[in-house]
This record gives structure tokens, sequence and C-alpha cells, in this order.
């Protein structure tokens, strides 16, 4: 869908248009279950997670300007309700030990088919700063662009496109024999 | 314009990914192609169709929300009584009560922009009640209704519809009313030299609703309903004595819940049973020929069963109306200066 094509749907959605709603779904759904996927680990999980958050977008649809802000939006939405899948399952987690479920609950990488040279790539990545992790993993692993990191990690785009530089930066020189 | 790095290497990047050809040259190619081509989970897909079918029927299901703005909501006023412009609501709050009920029917929350006429309408409220008691049992209502609100803004802030900054912002100013209101309230109830029940009920239940809230929230938020909750508990402590000046004996955990108007229910331990009446805690309940005995009888009544008692209040009396045994305990001594224990 180009982004001219969500804007109309988005339009159409805002007024009503529960047929324009299910476009920008198809638009979205992908990458954001993905995105909740491996933060979660279960496939039922995940799809309840993925229906609630597209519920709430529903509701709230109104007040999204652009697609851009309601991509953004989708992504903190989610982010959101996979930290309260974590509250209610744990009975009230402390923040920083669900942030650290967030980025650990699946690994998306198939370790068991990885060859020597991938797994020394993979050790080395463990000595960036977690930032850098962050970023390599969510582009490289999650397939997110630069705008989703960029909605996820709270930061700007280019914020991003700079941490991604000083990462392949970083991590060329820890491999270097 | 010179293309900074970052730029080059997104487009590796994408390329590497996509699968595409790319300037091996660049320095970091060949680290980004085996970046990318490290194998990856298959995931194990949900029915995308069917998870949309979830969302639409579950969208089709909802009922429209009506909220009106700002502009609509002057409209509606000066249409519906003639009078023109942002005069009209104000004017008409001051003279009718029953636009003041319209106002709140709006269901306006913090941040909306006819918040502030539900407020002017709560107050003027307030004003036209004369009775110490009906005062405490409008303001407890209202501050329950701020309470709502507050739970309102940090369900928002939970999922996400509004940040942390615009819910503090949003909360902060319901949090210093609800203390005001619920102090107000405490106070009024306090007073009254005849309190209903239904006052200390209402105080009690906002205690519990506080009590939740104080746990879902934090950080500054959680700072000030814990202090709304302390001055509440002890509004709660003064109008359970004035209650107990009415002839209801109530224990600092309170045992007795207050039902409805004149109506109580009790659970807890027995510290006296007599031909005449029985009693938990410093609380003493009379028999009737209409008191009602479900599981027991008087004669099984034994000091230390835990028991169930409905009663009602009358001529500053409480009157036994069912008596139930809720389960056997050891006998314990009679002593009705010892702290409930639930």
């Amino acid at each position: 869908m180009t982004e001219e094509d969500l804007n109309i749907a988005l339009l159409k959605a805002q007024k009503g248009d529960q047929l324009a709603f299910g476009l920008i779904y198809d638009h979205f759904s992908q990458k954001l279950y993905r995105f909740v996927y491996f933060r979660v680990g279960q496939k039922e999980i995940a799809e309840d997670i993925l229906a609630d958050t597209f519920v709430k977008a529903w509701v709230k649809i109104g007040q999204i300007n652009t697609p851009k802000a309601f991509s953004s939006w989708l992504y903190q939405v989610a982010k959101n309700n996979v930290i309260d899948y974590y509250r209610i399952k744990r009975e009230l987690v402390p923040l920083d030990d669900v942030v650290e479920f967030l980025e650990n609950a699946v690994n998306p990488v198939d370790e068991v088919n990885l060859n020597l040279e991938q797994r020394r790539i993979l050790k080395a990545m463990e000595n960036l700063p977690m930032e850098q992790q962050q970023v390599v993993r969510y582009k490289f692993f999650e397939d997110l662009s630069n705008e989703e990191i960029a909605y996820i990690m709270n930061k700007s785009e280019g914020a991003i496109r700079v941490i991604q530089h000083r990462a392949i930066f970083k991590l060329k020189s820890l491999l270097k024999p | 314009m010179k293309r900074i790095d970052s730029d080059i290497l997104d487009e590796v990047v994408r390329r590497a990914k996509a699968g595409s050809d790319f300037d091996m040259k660049n320095e970091h190619a060949t680290l980004i192609l085996k970046l990318a081509r490290i194998p990856r989970k298959n995931l194990e897909l949900p029915q995308y169709e069917i998870i949309k079918s979830r969302i639409l029927h579950r969208i089709a299901e909802m009922r429209p929300v009506k909220k009106l703005g700002i502009k609509k909501a002057w409209n509606y006023f000066s249409q519906a009584f003639k009078i023109g412009g942002a005069i009209a609501a104000v004017g008409l709050i001051l003279t009718s009560l029953a636009v003041g009920t319209a106002v709140a029917a709006l269901q306006s929350a913090p941040g909306d922009s006819i918040y502030p006429l539900k407020k002017v309408a709560e107050n003027i409220q307030l004003k036209l009640i004369q009775d110490e008691s009906g005062k405490a049992d409008l303001q407890l209502k209202f501050a329950t209704t701020r309470l709502e609100e507050l739970q309102e803004i940090l369900a928002k802030q939970q999922t996400g519809e509004i940040s942390e900054d615009e819910a503090l912002k949003a909360a902060d100013k319901t949090v210093q009313e609800l203390k005001t209101t619920a102090t107000a309230a405490a106070s009024s109830a306090a007073n009254v030299t005849t309190p209903k029940s239904t006052t200390v009920n209402k105080l009690a239940d906002l205690n519990q609703k506080l009590r939740t809230a104080a746990i879902q929230s934090e950080g500054t938020i959680k700072v000030e309903l814990e202090k709304t909750l302390e001055t509440t508990e002890i509004s709660k402590e003064l109008a359970i004595k004035n209650l107990e000046r009415a002839g209801i004996k109530l224990e600092e955990n309170n045992p007795i819940i207050l039902d409805e108007v004149n109506q109580v229910t009790a659970h807890g331990n027995l510290v006296a049973v007599t031909e005449t009446s029985v009693s938990i805690g410093t609380a003493k309940f009379f028999l009737t020929k209409d008191t009602k005995f479900n599981n027991t009888t008087l004669k099984n009544l034994k000091v230390g069963m835990l028991i169930d008692i409905t009663g009602e209040i009358k001529d500053n009396k409480t009157y036994a109306l069912e008596i139930s045994v809720a389960k056997e305990t050891e006998p314990q001594k009679s002593d009705t200066n010892a702290p409930y224990a639930p």
C-alpha cells in the first residue's frame, strides 16, 4: 500500500469506514505481530495483543493526523500492551524488569543453524553498548525500518541511523582478527 | 549534497536484506551482508484474516461514544435555550440545576474543554444543599467522581493513549481536588450529630477505591493518593465515633458494613451471647421474636464462633434480623478490648 493510499484509508477510517480500517490492518498487522511475538514468545498471546492494539487504534483513530503518526502510535500501544501483559502475568513487576523481558523474550535468530562465523558475530555483538545491540537486532533480525525502530526506542530516525552506523563500525573492529 | 556515511550504510543494509546488488567497495559491506544472512527462526504465523474478523466484530459491537467538543456544547445550549454565544452555558447553569445535570451527563473528563462547566455545576449543587448530612453525601459523591476521573487518566497513561507527562498534568489538579473534596466530605460527616449510616458506608467505599488507585499508580500521584487516604481514614474514624454516639458501637477495623439506610451487616467472632442479645466486638445486636437463625439456634451460639449478622438500626439500637454461623472456632475469652482479628 502506498503512503497516499494509506492516507486515504486513514481518512475514510476516521469517518467510520470499517473496510478502510481493515486495509490499514492489512498494512500494519504482519510487522506489528512480529514485534509483539518476539516479546511475548507465544502465538496466542501475540494474537490477542495484536487484536487489542487495533481495537484501541479504532477508538482513537479520530485523533491521528498522518499515517506516520498512526504507525508510531501503534507501536507505542503494542509496547504498552506487552508491558501490561507481563505486569498482569507476574503481578506488578517493577518496570525495569519488564523492560528486560521486552528485549529477551524470544530470540529471533535460529541459533541451531549458525555457522562458526555467524556465532562469532553474535558473540561480538554482546560487547556492543545496549543501544547499538538493540538497533542491530531490530534492523537485521526483526526487519524493522529505521522509522519503526525510532518509534520503539523513542528516538529520532536520524539518531537511529547514527547508532546503526556506530554499531557496524564497532562490530567490525571487534571482529578484526 | 554529500551523503553522510549513515545514509549510505542504510542503503547498503537495505540492498543486502533485499538480496539486491550493491557496491561491495563500501568498507562495511561484507559485515552487513553477513549480518543480513544470519538465519532467523521461522515464526509461528497467525491467521491474520481470523484476527481481522475478530477486530472488526469487536469494533462493530462498540457503542459510539458521543463526546461533544466545546463548540458543539455551546451550540447545544444556545439552541436549546435560544440564547446566543458563550454566555449561554454559564448563565443557564446559574439558573437551573437541570442544566448542571445535563453538563455532568456530557461525561467530560479532565482535559476536555467543557470540564470546567462540570465543576461549576457541582459547586452550585453543593451551595443549594443546606444540611450538613446532605452536603457530606454530595461531597462524597463528587470525591468518588474525581477518583473515577483520576483512574481514567491512569488507565489512558497505561495504555499509551497519553504520555506520562500529559497524565501527570491532568492528574495533578484532579488529585488536589480529590483531596479537598474528600476532606470537606469527611469534615461534614464528622460535624453531623446523627450521621446517616450511608455516609460512613460511602466513606468506607471511597477509602477502598483510594486504596486500589494508590496501589495501581506510581510516583507523585501515588503519594498524593496515599495522603488523601490518610485524610479519609481519619475522617472515617470521626464518622464512626459519631455513629457510636448514636448507639452503634464499631471497632477500629470495622467488621460492620452499612449496606443501606439503617441496615447493618456484620461478620466476626462472638464475644458475648445472652438470651436477649449477641455481640461482635463492641457492637451489640438485640434479639427479637423476629430474629431468624439460619443454620443454628440461639442455644448453639457460643463465644468465639464466627457469625454473620444482618441487622437494622431503630431508636438508636441495633436489632438482629438474621444470624448464621460462618464456621466453628475455638472459644475465646470474652475481651472487649481485644482488637478485631479478621
